[in-house]
């Protein structure tokens, strides 16, 4: 999957959880880690890739392009 | 949500039975926070004649019939309990043992011990924010109610003290992992009234067979931080026990609450989900 694709599925779900619209990929999203673990469950159920839960930090999670960077890096 | 989360929520109810049961009926635990809430919730339920088996899901040690049994007792009405959690469990059955028409099941929401469209009255009380998966729960809900029977069901919404799990994130950051504080989180459900819509949606006919209506509460709740602590303490166990040095996280944690504190005291702000369906059958 390109990263254009996991940033728009990633949109999708964040948005859909926290009932806010995301204007820009470089947004602070503010995700609580309720949220953060459904990324990392959908990064293993959607895209098959294992996020290491030992090397994650919650900065990682700061806005959509970090962590789709996060997720491409981990394929 | 995958089989590790259902497997962490599952544990958690079971660790709920282990615990010394005594402090389940402690007044604190059932008044503070969600007690008054609980109260209101129950005793505006409406309770129709034709009401002749009733079922609280998620029953607890009884805290629904305790509020309601003056009304609901009688020889042709059998009331019935389900729990998880033996503990509790077995606390409801001995407070209720001189009612034979009081019966209380092990089971949970998703593995009722009822037969099919058996049910004329679904209740439960902050139960639901605690299943594996809300669709399995509402597709036995669906199993066991009866064409025109009703459900009132009241469980915190995805809001639930955002501003009060801040700090307790906070500390927790300088004594667990990220990968312990997510297991934290995923201990309940974080569902808006919207999400509750479109998952009942699915189960029950809402253009045609069954009435819904989801109303969010908001309330904010001031307390001392021992008040907090009580009933934030019996809750989060679980987390609590992967903590290895527990009185500097308690020390932790008083210094990020108290960064909240207004005059009236620390602050929960609680969101609470009130749903009703009701078969038009």
């Amino acid at each position: 999957m390109e990263k254009s694709e996991v940033l728009k599925e990633l949109k999708n779900l964040i948005e859909g959880q926290t009932e806010k619209k995301i204007k820009d990929e470089n947004q602070d999203i503010d995700i609580d880690s309720f949220t953060m673990m459904l990324v990392i469950t959908f990064a293993h159920q959607k895209l098959n890739i294992k996020l290491d839960m030992d090397k994650l930090d919650f900065d990682q999670f700061k806005s959509l392009n970090d962590l789709a960077d996060v997720i491409i890096a981990s394929k | 949500m995958n089989t590790e989360i259902s497997k962490i929520r599952e544990e958690t109810v079971q660790n709920y039975s282990k615990r010394n049961v005594s402090h389940y009926d402690d007044p604190m635990n059932k008044n503070f926070v969600y007690g008054e809430m609980t109260i209101d919730f129950v005793n505006k339920i409406e309770f129709k004649d034709s009401d002749k088996v009733i079922a609280d899901i998620g029953c607890g040690t009884g805290f629904v019939y305790d509020i309601v049994y003056d009304k609901l007792k009688n020889q042709e009405r059998k009331l019935i309990g389900i729990e998880p959690a033996k503990g509790m469990l077995e606390l409801a059955k001995k407070k209720y043992n001189f009612d034979k028409n009081i019966t209380f099941f092990e089971g949970t929401f998703a593995s009722m011990p009822l037969e099919n469209e058996s049910v004329d009255k679904i209740v439960s009380t902050l139960a639901m924010q605690w299943v594996p998966s809300i669709d399995d729960s509402l597709k036995e809900l669906k199993r066991v109610l009866k064409p025109n029977g009703s459900v009132d069901i009241m469980m915190t919404e995805k809001d639930d003290g955002d501003n009060f799990k801040n700090p307790i994130v906070e500390a927790m950051k300088k004594h667990l992992s990220f990968k312990q504080i997510m297991k934290a989180a995923t201990l309940s459900q974080r569902v808006s009234s919207n999400h509750i819509v479109k998952h009942f949606s699915k189960y029950f006919d809402l253009k045609r067979d069954y009435e819904l209506s989801v109303k969010t509460v908001k309330k904010i709740i001031n307390g001392t931080f021992n008040e907090h602590m009580k009933w934030w303490k019996a809750r989060s166990e679980q987390i609590i026990s992967e903590v290895k040095d527990k009185d500097n996280f308690l020390i932790d944690l008083k210094n990020e609450l108290d960064k909240t504190k207004k005059p009236e005291g620390i602050p929960f702000d609680l969101s609470i989900l009130h749903i009703h369906l009701e078969g038009l059958k």
